[in-house]
């Protein structure tokens, strides 16, 4: 290959080729984030109209009293689908196609870490989306409430398979809000621009970080609710039937676990697009930026201190509702930082009132009164008088539509020139505003009103003369206006896409690097990726822009057809590898629709389907796995400005091993509320100690313990004798870890079922088995990693260099050790602690 | 001390509120088990031994993080924007976990443990 550096326009032909997406099918294998971020957008939007349609059917039903505009059975299935699709097919596909988009441009990077598993995300999201769209076409949506409350959603009580939709459906997508989470959060910390130290990180980043974190520890408890209430429905196992040990109030605190969190899981993205987009308009730095990065990360542990708050009605001790109270009152201390520090940066600014501006004002108007009004129902006997009233659904508007919608469509108008090249068009995007502000304060500002009034929610409908008639008359005519001006911002997006004026490069004069990017970006990004030496590189290189498009900078000449993009650091961001992303591929659309299949086959009980499917995922996981790696050592190469990096196959510090530990994170948050379900009900639910206590046989248990310690010890062993150099050695040691891991998952397996009560007799035995059954599928795919860490030795895939696959699978076989043992412990000690003597 | 020092400062601010989700963590299961176990008599100096439990959970975390501002506080070196990041993070965020599970905690002083 020839070492003279290629002109810019050969350098792009060069780059566009290896970065491109095939045109027709080859559509369909599209990895790249442009392409990603921009479908998960576009779909996220559709799914708005649907549900913004939906709100407004519920709108007509309440307009007046005594309305026969649909049936009650169709109501419930509305309002459902409403709440269903707005916070789970729109608001948080909506921040993962945004920080889709948005992150490798303002990171300083061309791709994020792992663009497959973008793509296997989204068409998860697509799949699981549509296909709970298609079920309310169909006439079966949910029809529960979009949190689904037990025994409502029991199969006593709602017996057709509408609940079944909904734990399954949105089971589904969350595949897809775990995967974006670990890819955010690896990219974030490994794939930046050289020299992006944290410290120097655009604000918006440390934002989609918090964010990211919180969706990996906030998502698996309703994700193992769905698991559970399913299993419940169709198998009879109570977790949830106070008659037989279970508690329906166990849901409500898997829900709200996930619930709580939830509300700032979708706030703070668009805190941080106004982080990003309020100084460009105030032309002032941002005011506060370690104060604010400091109250993100107290909002992301403080937000998991206050889902009881959703349950202040339900009877729980005095004291433990303070504690929930207090945590309520104090979460509004950090975003009042955020408040005050945009506030602050106005103040010192020149503000000028562009369009993205007039949308920040309103969002200010709209978010501070709905903290107000959170403030008020976080103090209990307040919240005791408005629960489940038209109160709440004004506030949770108020701080939704004012905390995410406004500050989202003042990054559209911001960042749409980003995305299409072209300006906005002024006149339509302010009748837009105007249109939605008056009519949304009129739906929701009088509908606080009509909550104090005592109208609860969920009603299809009321009598007249009771004060509710012209409250409600006004928020229907309110509800009306809103969505016309949601669908005169739909059309100013398509005007500008295909009249607006071409938008000359960085045209709002930002200092953040997306803007130094041609408009719109190639698929490869930036043709050199420059230097960061400040948080706003912009305003240290104005012309860095031109810099990159000349080759001047870091990867500038294209080579072996490789996508490189830099790793660097996470702390310092030093540049420590050299990253080589995975080319486009059909394998993340084949792994999600053989993941449907198996959704859809527990849907339809049609449970041999599964023995189908999941065979499937696993063949197509492991053809994703296997196709990427080296077969030789790599050797540093040169990556501009005189240094020089390894390849990220021989770097410890890779992105594989941060997704592996991202997603056990995770899976130990999905265990830990396991634990947390199997203590609760034992402390609080009614019909314990249960009747008939488990025995287990102490054969399996040393069997279990040797399987399951046995299983990372051969792997620790394993990786020892690769760091000698010796691959046979390691691949037989990981042989024999595939062997204790069987043999832990056989034993676990069999435990509960050894002896005792049939697991559907009692919540304890349905718990006992779960838990055992959590190890021991752990254990079977820890048997599966093993045998494949062999076929990569054998392969010649593996050496002391490059060990990502007997690392990552020791630290699984790891984590199901201490998960195995804990289970163990638990199951134990059990019997003890519920004072029912020794097992029998 | 060393160690504290030579971490970042978004390690030393997520250490801190690790602290305070401890804390209240072990609050609320101490107020469960307790009425769940019978601790709510009267046991000693007037209090039951739930009180005392909760008591000392609280305070407990009080110290942790107490001591760890102190030590915090006193190598800290504010800079410009940037050279403040670490302290404002480290020292920080130890504050506010601090303030925020002595807030938190108030209701083991005030509230009934199992009405």
């Amino acid at each position: 290959m020839s070492m003279t550096p290629p002109t810019p326009i050969r350098r792009h032909r060069l780059l566009e080729a290896i970065w491109g997406t095939q045109p027709g099918l080859g559509r369909l294998a599209a990895v790249n984030h442009n392409i990603v971020g921009k479908r998960f957008m576009m779909t996220a939007f559709v799914f708005f109209a649907i549900g913004g349609i939906l709100a407004m059917l519920i709108r007509a039903q309440l307009a007046r009293p005594g309305h026969v505009f649909m049936p009650p059975e169709q109501y419930n299935q509305v309002f459902t689908m409403h709440g269903t699709v707005m916070m789970f097919l729109f608001a948080i596909p909506m921040f993962e196609g945004l920080a889709l988009y948005l992150l490798p441009k303002m990171l300083g990077a061309r791709d994020l870490a792992f663009p497959r598993l973008s793509a296997f995300g989204y068409w998860c999201y697509l799949l699981g989306g549509s296909f709970i769209i298609g079920a309310m076409l169909a006439g079966v949506a949910p029809d529960g409430g979009w949190f689904m409350y037990t025994p409502l959603s029991s199969s006593t009580y709602s017996p057709g398979i509408n609940a079944d939709v909904w734990l399954l459906g949105i089971t589904f997508v969350e595949i897809s809000a775990i995967s974006a989470a670990v890819e955010f959060t690896a990219t974030i910390l490994k794939l930046r621009g050289a020299g992006m130290a944290l410290r120097r990180m655009p604000i918006i980043a440390w934002y989609f970080l918090v964010t990211a974190v919180m969706m990996l520890v906030g998502f698996p408890p309703l994700i193992l609710g769905s698991i559970l209430l399913e299993i419940e429905r169709t198998f009879g196992l109570p977790f949830f039937d106070p008659a037989r040990g279970g508690d329906p109030l166990l849901w409500q605190h898997l829900f709200w676990l996930f619930g709580h969190p939830e509300v700032y899981i979708i706030f703070l993205p668009a805190a941080g697009v106004i982080s990003t987009v309020l100084p460009v308009f105030a032309r002032h730095r941002l005011v506060g930026y370690n104060a604010i990065v400091l109250a993100l990360i107290a909002m992301g542990f403080l937000s998991f201190g206050l889902w009881v708050h959703h349950m202040f009605a339900v009877g729980i001790p005095h004291m433990a509702v303070g504690f929930f109270s207090a945590a309520s009152m104090a979460v509004a201390i950090p975003t009042a930082v955020q408040i005050f520090a945009w506030l602050a940066t106005l103040l010192k600014g020149r503000p000028r009132l562009d369009l993205p501006m007039l949308y920040l004002l309103g969002f200010f108007f709209i978010f501070v009164n709905g903290g107000l009004t959170g403030v008020m129902v976080a103090v209990v006997p307040f919240d005791w008088q408005v629960h489940d009233s038209y109160f709440v659904v004004a506030h949770l508007h108020y701080v939704l539509v004012g905390g995410f919608v406004f500050p989202l469509m003042a990054g559209a108008y911001y960042w749409m020139p980003l995305v299409t090249g072209r300006m906005p068009i002024y006149h339509l995007g302010r009748a837009a505003f105007w249109l939605i502000f008056v009519g949304f304060n009129l739906t929701f500002l009088l509908m606080h009103l009509t909550g104090l009034l005592g109208m609860p929610r969920r009603v299809y409908t009321y009598p007249a003369g009771i004060g509710w008639d012209w409250l409600n008359l006004l928020s229907s005519v309110g509800g009306f206006l809103t969505a016309i001006g949601f669908a005169l911002f739909a059309v100013d997006m398509l005007m500008q896409r295909r009249f607006g004026q071409h938008a000359p490069r960085n045209p709002w004069g930002a200092e953040s690097l997306e803007w130094s990017l041609p408009l719109p970006p190639p698929s490869y990004n930036a043709a050199s990726l420059g230097p960061v030496e400040s948080r706003d590189p912009l305003a240290d290189r104005p012309d860095l822009g031109r810099e990159q498009a000349a080759g001047q900078h870091y990867l500038a000449t294209p080579r072996h057809g490789w996508m490189e993009t830099l790793g660097v650091e996470a702390v310092s961001g030093r540049p420590d590898q050299l990253i080589l992303l995975p080319q486009p591929s059909l394998v993340p659309l084949w792994t999600s629709l053989a993941t449907a299949l198996c959704f859809l086959a527990v849907l339809l009980k049609q449970y041999w389907l599964v023995g189908v499917g999941v065979p499937l995922v696993l063949g197509c996981a492991l053809a994703w796995l296997w196709s990427m790696g080296l077969r030789e050592d790599p050797a540093p190469v040169p990556i501009g400005h005189g240094e020089s990096a390894l390849p990220h196959p021989g770097v410890a510090s890779q992105p594989g091993w941060w997704g592996m530990a991202l997603l056990l994170l995770a899976d130990a948050a999905l265990y830990a509320s396991l634990l947390f379900g199997a203590l609760f009900l034992w402390v609080v639910a009614p019909g314990w100690p249960p009747p008939a206590l488990l025995g287990f046989s102490p054969s399996l248990i040393l069997l279990a313990l040797a399987g399951l310690l046995g299983a990372p010890l051969a792997g620790a062993l394993g990786l020892a004798a690769l760091r000698r150099g010796r691959v046979g050695a390691c691949a037989l040691l990981s042989l024999l870890g595939a062997g204790a891991g069987l043999l832990a998952a056989a034993a676990v397996a069999a435990l509960p079922l050894w002896h005792g009560a049939p697991p559907a007799s009692h919540a304890y035995a349905a718990t006992a088995l779960v838990l055992a059954l959590y190890v021991a599928l752990h254990a079977a795919l820890g048997t599966i990693m093993a045998l494949y860490t062999a076929a990569r030795c054998q392969a010649g895939y593996v050496s002391a260099m490059r060990d990502l696959a007997p690392r990552n699978t020791l630290m699984w076989q790891g984590y199901t050790a201490l998960c195995g043992l804990a289970a163990l412990l638990l199951l134990q000690l059990w019997p003890w602690m519920a004072g029912a003597g020794t097992t029998p | 001390m060393t160690l504290l020092r030579r971490l970042p400062g978004v390690a030393v601010a997520t250490l801190a509120f690790l602290l305070w989700s401890s804390a209240f963590l072990l609050l609320y299961v101490a107020v469960s088990l307790g009425c769940a176990w019978g601790w709510d008599q009267p046991a000693a100096l007037g209090l039951s031994l739930q009180r005392w439990v909760l008591l000392g959970v609280w305070a407990v975390h009080l110290a942790l993080l107490g001591t760890l501002l102190a030590w915090s506080w006193r190598g800290t070196r504010w800079g410009s924007a940037e050279d403040a990041f670490r302290p404002v993070l480290a020292t920080g965020g130890l504050g506010l976990a601090l303030a925020a599970t002595l807030w938190c905690g108030l209701p083991v002083l005030l509230a009934s443990a199992c009405q």
